[in-house]
């Protein structure tokens, strides 16, 4: 309310920010498990003295530095643009709450960036014993970097105790910091074998090749044997709410009415334990038989399944940016009885400089429509409004649109999953006449 | 699956074709391997990789069943189960409601169960030390057939 609207037609600005996440969680986690890898890695090789391994490290630390420092570090500040555009409010709520935090956790990346370049670039060039110190010392920076962004990832599903103490560190160490910090460290040991497939499936000596392969695809152990334990330690800690979200959903699919929430659980658990098979009877049982190709289409399925769970993560926390706390709209809980009695233009700050764009004249709906239902809403595209509206027409949508009003979850059975709709009566009829006009709309129109 | 036979007895029959590129070259140069493990390990790989495409697609563009089954609905007129449950489903519909005390489905079921119990128990019963107890075996083999024949009739024609 306190920022202008960025429109993504089509996408909505959700998923700008998902995929942009998506990409960089899979390589952020790479620069950090992989971190671990090329340590242990390079110990191994140090205390055998084993030539081969060196070489292999020498090969596979090429890859790491142009995924990590290429990828990693586009789509990171990627984020915070992103952010910042699709969901200011909540940026400006982690920022502030943060600082100092996220400042460190600045400081870490910009120490991790560089004394990865000292290890690439000083392969031979400095002692093994000194090279190998490098090693271990881009793993604990990089570590760093987890348990510090963590606590403000975490915060936003579990503020816990902050939301009555406000104080940073309860917001920081909140109840799934720390069940979160192990699954990731888990993921990313397992995330830094399956990149090491890559780089394994392409040494020449076979026998060092099915050995290397054996190696990497053992890295997956550890989230297969604890992952549930630690799994079951987070979700023991998420709100209630979240969890009865997910049963009913479950409870649900048995009639076949699949929540969102429940097939992208499902599809996470489906995809997590095909890969744990997939090393086995790949890498692991049939190394000789790994090749590249199959390599990278494992790391697709990777890929799939990381962006899977951390959307499955993401959309636990619905309707808030901050659990309890902030709406996915921006706006704030406790805001909730001022705006509705105010009304909710003369709460959103920018509402008196916007004129109507899509040529429809119904300003003040729009206005309503991108403060209050874009952030997860697009007129058409995903969840759109068009296909979501159906048939409806003015005085049907107006009946909708009262249901949200209430804040009460007996009354309004949205509660869980939407914010509620702010404003005065006026505001409602305004914003109903709108979403009628979107769904009469020829398509060209209403797609901007 | 006649097809499928077909095609395993030629392949025993005449063995493996090699394609004639193959032919040419050198024993040393012809590479092979096995198809178990590593062919079948392989196909494996991508058996998994074909399921979670199927995962995918199942979890994010749901195909709805059609209308849900009500349990309460009367059943169609003139409904009939496979050929192979015909004849069971013939002699239910033609046992009274209740039979020495059990309700008449209970009671077909119980027997139908005591027919499939003989069966295991045959090998057990006829060891093939006497000829009167393999006899008696034939025997029931061969009612339950005929009485397996002629339901089925009874319930295809009815």
């Amino acid at each position: 309310m306190n920022y202008p609207v960025w429109v993504v037609p089509y996408l909505g600005t959700g998923w700008v920010i998902g995929i942009l996440s998506i990409i960089h969680i899979f390589v952020s986690h790479f620069a950090v498990g992989g971190g671990i890898y090329l340590a242990i890695t390079e110990h191994t090789a140090f205390k055998r003295q084993d030539e081969r391994m060196y070489d292999y490290l020498k090969t596979h630390s090429r890859f790491f530095l142009l995924v990590t420092t290429v990828v990693g570090a586009v789509t990171g500040p990627g984020i915070w643009w992103a952010i910042s555009l699709g969901s200011p409010n909540g940026t400006q709520l982690l920022i502030q709450n943060f600082t100092w935090f996220w400042s460190l956790e600045y400081l870490a990346f910009a120490a991790e960036i560089p004394t990865f370049f000292v290890y690439y670039y000083t392969w031979d060039r400095i002692s093994r014993p000194l090279h190998l110190k490098l090693a271990w010392w881009y793993f604990g920076i990089s570590i760093c970097t987890l348990v510090l962004i963590n606590g403000i990832i975490t915060f936003m599903l579990t503020p816990g105790t902050w939301l009555e103490s406000r104080e940073i560190l309860d917001g920081f160490f909140n109840p799934t910091y720390w069940p979160s910090n192990f699954l990731r460290l888990l993921i990313m040991f397992g995330l830094a074998g399956m990149y090491a497939l890559i780089t394994s499936s392409r040494i020449r000596d076979e026998n060092f090749r099915v050995y290397m392969l054996r190696y990497s695809a053992k890295w997956l152990l550890p989230i297969f044997f604890l992952g549930p334990i630690v799994g079951y330690w987070y979700f023991a800690n998420i709100p209630q709410a979240a969890i009865e979200t997910i049963f009913t959903g479950i409870h649900a699919s048995g009639v076949g009415n699949f929540s969102i929430l429940a097939r992208v659980i499902y599809l996470s658990l489906i995809l997590s334990g095909t890969i744990l098979i997939f090393a086995f009877v790949g890498p692991y049982l049939n190394p000789k038989g790994f090749s590249f190709r199959t390599a990278l289409m494992f790391l697709l399925c990777g890929l799939l399944v990381t962006g899977i769970s951390e959307w499955a993560r993401e959309l636990l926390r619905k309707p808030y940016v901050a659990y309890g706390y902030m709406y996915a709209n921006g706006i704030l809980v406790e805001d909730v009885p001022r705006i509705n009695r105010q009304g909710f233009f003369s709460s959103a700050r920018w509402a008196p400089q916007s004129r109507p764009v899509d040529g429809i004249g119904n300003a003040e709906g729009e206005m309503m429509f991108r403060y209050q239902c874009m952030s997860c809403h697009a007129r058409v595209g995903y969840r759109g409004m068009r296909k979501l509206l159906g048939e409806r027409d003015e005085e049907s949508i107006r009946g909708f649109l009262e249901t949200l009003r209430e804040t009460d979850p007996q009354k309004n059975p949205y509660s869980g999953i939407m914010p509620p709709l702010l404003g005065h009566d006026d505001e409602v009829a305004a914003l109903a006449r709108y979403l009628e006009s979107i769904r009469q709309q020829p398509a060209q129109a209403a797609d901007f | 699956l006649p097809l499928l036979g077909l095609h395993l007895w030629l392949v025993q029959l005449h063995g493996m074709s090699e394609p004639e590129d193959i032919q040419k070259l050198p024993a040393e140069r012809k590479e092979s391997e096995k198809f178990f493990p590593t062919f079948v390990l392989k196909d494996f790989m991508v058996w998994i990789l074909v399921l979670n495409l199927l995962a995918i697609m199942v979890a994010l563009f749901p195909w709805g069943v059609g209308t849900e089954a009500d349990p309460f609905a009367p059943a169609p007129i003139g409904i009939k189960p496979e050929w192979y449950f015909l004849a069971m489903f013939q002699f239910l519909k033609i046992l009274p409601p209740s039979v020495l005390g059990i309700e008449g489905e209970q009671f077909g079921m119980l027997l139908f169960s005591l027919v499939g119990l003989g069966f295991v128990l045959i090998p057990f019963f006829d060891t093939g030390r006497s000829p009167l107890m393999a006899q008696s075996a034939l025997w029931f083999g061969r009612i339950i057939l005929v009485l397996f024949i002629l339901f089925t009739l009874w319930g295809w024609t009815t």
